[in-house]
C-alpha cells in the first residue's frame, strides 16, 4: 500500500503539540486523497495551529485516537507544501481546497470553504509548530544558613553583572562624547575670542548686527566722550568731584531712553586716562567718584569748606553738605581730604561728629 | 619762648577748643596735641601737689572733661595712657606698673642743681647728709623745690650729682647718705 497521510500512525498524529491551539471546527467536510482516490464524506474538520484533524466523532476532545469505531486522521501542517483554492467553472465560489503535502495531494470539499481556507493558510504561515518549549530552570533548593548566604551572594553578583554590562558600554560612550564636546567647545571659544569666526560675522552682518566684542571698545569710547562732557558741566557746581552714582543719575536723566547701567558708566570712566581727558575715576572709602585732574584741594577748601567752618563753630557733614549744595558723600570726601592736609579737626561726640578749623597745628 | 602767662592763656584756649578732647588722626596735629596735654597735665599735678596716682583715678579729673556742648565729653583711658606715656618720656612721671605712676613735679636735673645750691648755701660741702635730712631736715624749708619730695626722687638727683662729681652716695643696709664734694 502506498504511503499516505491517511495511514500515518494514529498515535503520532494524535499527539497534541507544544502550544497548539484549536482555531475552529467545521462540519460536513469531505476529505479526498488524490493518490488513493479515496473520498471520505461527512467529516468534522478541526483546524489547529499545528494540524488539520478530520474525524466523524462529535467531540474531538473526548476522542481516543485508537478507537476504531471512529474515523480519525490528521494532516500536520508542517507537511503541507502549498495550499490552493479551486473555484468552479461557472461561479467564483470555492469548490475545494487542494493541499500539496510531502506524501501526496489531498483535497478538502465542503460548503463555505472561505473560512477554512483562510484559517489553514494562517496556521500554515505562522508555523507555530517550530516554537520549542523553553527549558525550565530547575530551581535550586536552598536550605540552611550557608545556602541563604550563597543565595544572596548569587543575587548580588547577578545585579553587579547586570549593572556592569549595562553601564560599561554606556560610560565608554559617554566619555567619548564628552571628549568630543570638550574639543568642540574649546575650538569655538578660541575662534570666537580670536575673531576668526568669519562665518558668524557674515551671518550677523546680513541681519544688520555686529559682534559685541569687536565694537565694545568703540562703544565705551563713545560713551566716555559723552560722560566726560557731562562731568565738565558738573565739575564747577560740584567742586571738581562727582560721585559715580550722581553721574549715572544725571546722565540717564538727560538721555531719557537707551539708559546705561552703572557698570557701563564706570567702564566709560576708566577710559578717561586712555583718551587723555582731564578727569579720572578715584575711590575713597569704597565710594567711586569721577574727579577732575585739575582739582586743587587747597583752592577747593578755601572756596567751599573754609567758608563755613571756624575755630569756634563746628558743623556736621550734613550741615556742610546742605550749605554747599553737594551730596553728603562728596562732602565727607572733601572733609577727609582737608583732615589729611591738617586743615580741619574732628570733634567726636555722642551727639555726632563735628568739624572745626585746625587750631592745634598753628600753635 | 613763651612766658608762663602766655602758656596759661594758650592752655586755657585749648581747653575750650572742643576737638582738643579727641585725639586727631593727622600725625603732626596729634603730636602737638599730646605735647600740649602733657604740659597741661604736669601743671595740674604741680598745682595740686599730686605725687602719685593711677589711670583710673585721673580719668575723673576735671581737666580731661569738656561740657561745652551739654553732654560731658571725656578722654578715654587709652588716650590718657598715650598722654602719660609721653610724660614718662619727658621725665614728668615714672611708671610703677601698668596702671600706677609716680609724679616728678620737678625734673631730676633741676632737683640735682637745687640740692647742690642748697648744700653750698648751708656750707655742707665736705659734709655728709642723709636723704631725709635733705627733704625734711632743719636746714631745709618749704621754699625749696625738693622739700618733702619722695626719697626716690632725691636719690635720683643725688646720683646725677655723683655722676657730675659733685657728691658721693653711700649705702648701708638700705639707708643712703650723701657726702657733698
Amino acid at each position: 500500500m502506498e504511503q499516505s497521510l491517511f495511514f500515518l500512525s494514529a498515535e503520532m498524529t494524535a499527539m497534541k503539540g507544544f502550544n497548539e491551539k484549536t482555531q475552529s471546527t467545521y462540519q460536513n467536510m469531505q476529505f479526498y486523497d488524490k493518490k488513493l482516490k479515496i473520498k471520505v464524506p461527512k467529516l468534522t474538520l478541526t483546524i489547529t495551529t499545528h494540524r488539520l484533524i478530520f474525524t466523524n466523532h462529535t467531540n474531538i476532545d473526548q476522542l481516543n485516537a485508537n478507537d476504531v469505531r471512529f474515523v480519525y486522521f490528521v494532516i500536520p501542517l508542517q507537511h503541507v507544501k502549498s495550499i490552493k483554492e479551486k473555484t468552479g467553472f461557472i461561479s467564483s465560489k470555492i469548490d475545494h481546497i487542494n493541499l500539496d503535502t510531502n506524501l501526496g495531494e489531498v483535497a478538502i470539499f465542503g460548503d463555505n470553504l472561505e473560512g477554512p481556507l483562510l484559517q489553514i493558510k494562517g496556521s500554515h504561515e505562522k508555523k507555530e509548530w517550530l516554537q520549542k518549549p523553553e527549558q525550565q530552570q530547575t530551581s535550586q533548593v536552598y536550605c540552611g544558613m550557608k545556602s541563604e548566604i550563597m543565595k544572596k551572594e548569587k543575587q548580588t553578583q547577578q545585579t553587579i553583572d547586570t549593572v556592569q554590562s549595562t553601564f560599561k558600554g554606556g560610560f565608554e560612550e559617554l566619555f567619548k562624547n564628552a571628549t568630543e564636546l570638550k574639543e568642540i567647545s574649546q575650538y569655538i571659544k578660541q575662534n570666537i575670542k580670536k575673531g576668526e569666526n568669519n562665518e558668524i560675522d557674515e551671518i550677523l552682518s546680513k541681519i544688520g548686527q555686529s559682534r559685541l566684542d569687536k565694537s565694545e571698545d568703540l562703544f565705551y569710547e563713545k560713551l566716555a566722550e559723552q560722560v566726560y562732557k557731562l562731568c565738565v558741566e558738573l565739575f564747577p557746581k560740584m567742586g571738581g568731584i562727582i560721585s559715580l552714582l550722581d553721574v549715572y543719575y544725571y546722565f540717564n536723566k538727560r538721555r531719557n531712553s537707551s539708559l546705561v547701567s552703572p557698570e557701563e558708566i564706570l567702564k566709560a570712566g576708566l577710559q578717561f586716562q586712555k583718551l587723555n581727558y582731564q578727569a579720572k575715576v578715584e575711590r575713597y572709602d569704597g565710594i567711586s567718584v569721577i574727579e577732575s585732574t585739575q582739582y586743587n584741594s587747597d583752592k577747593d577748601y578755601e572756596n567751599t569748606l573754609g567758608k563755613y567752618i571756624s575755630y569756634e563753630v563746628g558743623l556736621t557733614a550734613e550741615q556742610l553738605a546742605k550749605k554747599l549744595g553737594i551730596s553728603v558723600m562728596i562732602c565727607k570726601i572733601k572733609l577727609k581730604n582737608a583732615i589729611n592736609q591738617g586743615k580741619v579737626c574732628v570733634d567726636n561726640r555722642i551727639e555726632g561728629t563735628r568739624y572745626f578749623k585746625n587750631l592745634i597745628i598753628n600753635i | 619762648m613763651q612766658d608762663a602767662q602766655d602758656k596759661l592763656e594758650l592752655h586755657s584756649k585749648l581747653l575750650k577748643y572742643p576737638p582738643f578732647y579727641t585725639l586727631q588722626d593727622h600725625k603732626e596735629t596729634r603730636k602737638k596735641q599730646i605735647t600740649q596735654w602733657s604740659e597741661i597735665v604736669h601743671l595740674y599735678f604741680q598745682s595740686h601737689k599730686i605725687l602719685e596716682s593711677s589711670i583710673s583715678e585721673i580719668l575723673n579729673f576735671p581737666i580731661f572733661q569738656d561740657s561745652s556742648s551739654g553732654i560731658i565729653k571725656r578722654l578715654d583711658s587709652s588716650e590718657i595712657k598715650e598722654i602719660l606715656n609721653q610724660m614718662a618720656q619727658l621725665g614728668s612721671i615714672e611708671w610703677k606698673n601698668d596702671q600706677n605712676f609716680a609724679v616728678n613735679l620737678v625734673s631730676p636735673f633741676e632737683l640735682a642743681d637745687a640740692i647742690y645750691a642748697w648744700a653750698k648755701e648751708k656750707k655742707l660741702i665736705g659734709y655728709t647728709e642723709t636723704l631725709r635730712g635733705i627733704t625734711e631736715g632743719s636746714q631745709t624749708d618749704e621754699s625749696k623745690k625738693f622739700y618733702n619730695l619722695p626719697q626716690e626722687q632725691i636719690l635720683k638727683a643725688c646720683l646725677i650729682l655723683e655722676e657730675t662729681g659733685r657728691c658721693q652716695v653711700y649705702e648701708f643696709d638700705g639707708l643712703y647718705s650723701i657726702k657733698f664734694i
